[in-house]
């Protein structure tokens, strides 16, 4: 039977899949220590306690269904730290914290929990934030993106797949030569974006990747698409930087003659090979890529269903109503579970 | 004018050429022609599915009843070799049946019944335990039985085994059109989609019509259509016509043995209307590519199959 893709709804296995993937969640963030109590045993445990790029501590809790304390809980959290969250520099000393950086709650739900997710969104709690997993099926493996929800609603109208990345955590002293970098991109082609979450921009043109840049315990640092990497410390840094990602453009731009028939004779060839394919792909009904000599056997066995097609296919099974989609919960879990001992490619956020 | 002197005169090119309206007379000579010239043959229709139950066997013996109520000589083929049950739903239980026919007992012609509902029927086996036991001899004896009812009907209808054996598909590929029958679930989705991308690989595809059976609530077999047409179209690169959708109904599932079909029985409820409703759809997608579809015969057609074999 194949469903559509879901996420563990178990606490347990929701937390062993965020935990190893908090950096997905957003760059930079490791988690420190897992299990922090903060209401004297009173509300349960905070599921984990986090470490961000900047060296701010980010209490992770997790919003599971039917969670009746959740609410408490959170509430609970921000009070803990906005009580005792500058004195975490020294009462934990193995996270690292960097001192006057301000802590935050990060709530961290899924589909199941979206109720609990909505209300508590609507909290006015300072440095309170909500995201919400969406999972997802590519080629066959299970993977998620991360929706942010915030106290303006914007996530719940229909414009949310275009909502505007999170503000960028420039640090003070640096404010200045990003802003002088953004401008030289825009100049580079009004076509080259620049998005990501607090503490990373990728900046592409066209989709492809031009460069990185991260903010790091109060640093520019950046990363071109061939790994060069650089502080951006200063305005010659910015303005070498911005120079290797000319370079690259220029790149992509010469890849892009392919199309119009400048291509060199390699990538003529490497476009010449995707085309076949793709026309091997898009399958046999009209003309050279039927399988004509090919036997009634072979051409049986040459219909077996690809994961892709499998997963295409998926999504109907919600159309025959999921009936079996409670049943066949824990056999998901573990799927999603097994795909996460893979390497999993870097999940990018969807706004 | 003599009929030989008018004919010869028609034929003058540059005679013709003089009379107003030319193009039109041109063209309905010429086609004139080209139908006295090739041998009249019964429209082949197959009704399959990946997956068993999807209701072949119903919507089969439904559509012959509703065709021959238009007048057209149809004549049914259960190839289900070893699992018939058509002839459960014509409620007749005929002496031979294709076991005996492909086993060289009795020729095509005592192997057809009659029903009481008007088409003919040539019964599945029930005796053959496994598709594996049919070989090429058997399939061509199918082939030419096959090419005598072609000839000898307006409509033939195939009502063929569910699963991608290639006995099956032979039998599927005897047909110009591919009635595929399956409901909305994933398991019957899947199967169907395998169909297809069977279907699309080889060198003659037919035209394929979808039916999405047992549909509840309304409105759910177009929404299958368009997951399985798009899918089609992207992988196999197969285009899929839509037949229509027939609700689930307890009246078709809890049905006795001897009660005449929904059709006769029921022709007012929704399931009959919706089995009409498919049929006009499909014959008048037939009827539209009638004329540009080459028609090779159905013997032709199953014989490069089992040379494929």
């Amino acid at each position: 039977m194949i469903r559509g893709p879901v996420l563990p709804q178990l606490r347990d296995s929701l937390w062993s899949l965020v935990s190893r993937r908090l950096d997905a969640i957003e760059r930079g963030l490791t988690l420190v220590v897992e299990g922090l109590d903060c209401s004297s045993g009173q509300l349960g445990l905070v599921d984990g306690l986090a470490r961000d790029a900047m060296g701010g501590p980010v209490l992770v809790l997790l919003a599971v269904d039917g969670d009746a304390l959740l609410s408490a809980r959170v509430l609970s959290a921000c009070e803990f730290l906005t009580r005792v969250g500058d004195s975490l520099v020294t009462a934990v000393p193995e996270a690292n914290f960097c001192g006057g950086i301000g802590g935050r709650v990060l709530l961290v739900g899924t589909e199941a929990s979206a109720s609990s997710l909505e209300l508590l969104r609507r909290l006015p709690l300072p440095a309170f934030q909500v995201c919400r997993l969406e999972p997802f099926r590519l080629a066959g493996t299970e993977r998620f993106a991360v929706r942010w929800l915030s106290a303006e609603g914007t996530a719940s109208s229909p414009r949310m797949a275009v909502a505007p990345t999170p503000e960028f955590n420039v640090p003070k002293e640096r404010s200045r030569d990003w802003a002088t970098l953004r401008s030289l991109c825009e100049r580079i082609d009004p076509g080259v974006r620049i998005d990501g979450d607090r503490f990373w921009r990728r900046i592409t043109w066209s989709g492809r990747l031009l460069g990185e840049v991260w903010s790091v315990e109060g640093e520019l640092r950046a990363v071109t698409a061939d790994g060069m990497q650089s502080t951006l410390s200063g305005a010659g840094e910015i303005r070498a930087f911005a120079d290797q990602l000319m370079r690259q453009y220029m790149q992509y731009m010469k890849v892009a003659g392919v199309a119009s028939g400048n291509a060199s004779p390699e990538e003529a060839g490497a476009a010449k090979s995707r085309e076949a394919r793709h026309r091997g792909a898009s399958g046999a009904r009209s003309g050279s890529g039927k399988a004509g000599d090919e036997s009634l056997r072979s051409s049986l066995a040459a219909a077996r269903l690809s994961p892709e097609e499998y997963s295409a296919l998926g999504g109907s099974a919600t159309l025959s109503g999921g009936g079996t989609a409670g049943a066949a919960l824990a056999d998901d879990a573990a799927r999603i579970a097994a795909a996460q001992e893979g390497p999993w490619p870097p999940l990018r956020r969807t706004d | 004018m003599s009929a030989d002197r008018f004919l010869e005169k028609v034929h003058l090119e540059p005679d013709l050429e003089r009379i107003p309206g030319r193009n039109i007379l041109r063209r309905l000579f010429r086609r004139g022609a080209a139908d006295v010239s090739r041998e009249r043959e019964a429209v082949v229709i197959a009704f399959a599915s990946g997956k068993g139950g999807t209701g072949k066997s119903f919507l089969a013996t439904n559509s012959a009843i509703a065709m021959h109520r238009t007048g057209k000589r149809v004549a049914v083929v259960d190839c289900d070799f070893g699992l018939a049950n058509a002839h459960l739903l014509f409620g007749v239980n005929p002496r031979y049946s294709i076991q005996h026919l492909l086993d060289g007992v009795v020729p095509v012609q005592e192997v057809l019944a009659a029903t009481p509902y008007g088409p003919g029927l040539v019964a599945g086996g029930s005796g053959i335990p496994s598709l594996a036991e049919l070989g090429a001899r058997h399939m061509e004896t199918l082939a030419s039985a096959l090419q005598w009812l072609a000839r000898t009907h307006d409509v033939l209808l195939l009502d063929c085994p569910a699963g991608l054996a290639p006995q099956s598909m032979v039998t599927v590929l005897a047909a110009q059109h591919v009635v595929i029958v399956t409901n909305p679930e994933i398991a019957a989705l899947t199967d169907a989609y395998a169909l297809i991308k069977c279907l699309a690989r080889q060198p003659a595809c037919p035209v394929v019509h979808l039916v999405v059976n047992r549909v509840s609530p309304a409105g759910l077999g177009r929404a299958t259509f368009d997951r399985l047409a798009e899918v089609s179209r992207r992988f196999a690169g197969c285009e899929i016509h839509y037949a229509g959708e027939v609700p689930e109904d307890s009246a078709v599932t809890h049905r006795r043995l001897g009660q005449p079909p929904l059709l006769l029985s029921l022709p007012e409820c929704a399931t009959t209307q919706a089995v009409l409703s498919v049929l006009a759809t499909i014959e008048q997608r037939i009827e539209a590519q009638l004329r540009s579809m080459s028609n090779d015969g159905v013997e032709a057609r199953m014989l490069e199959q089992i040379r494929r074999w």
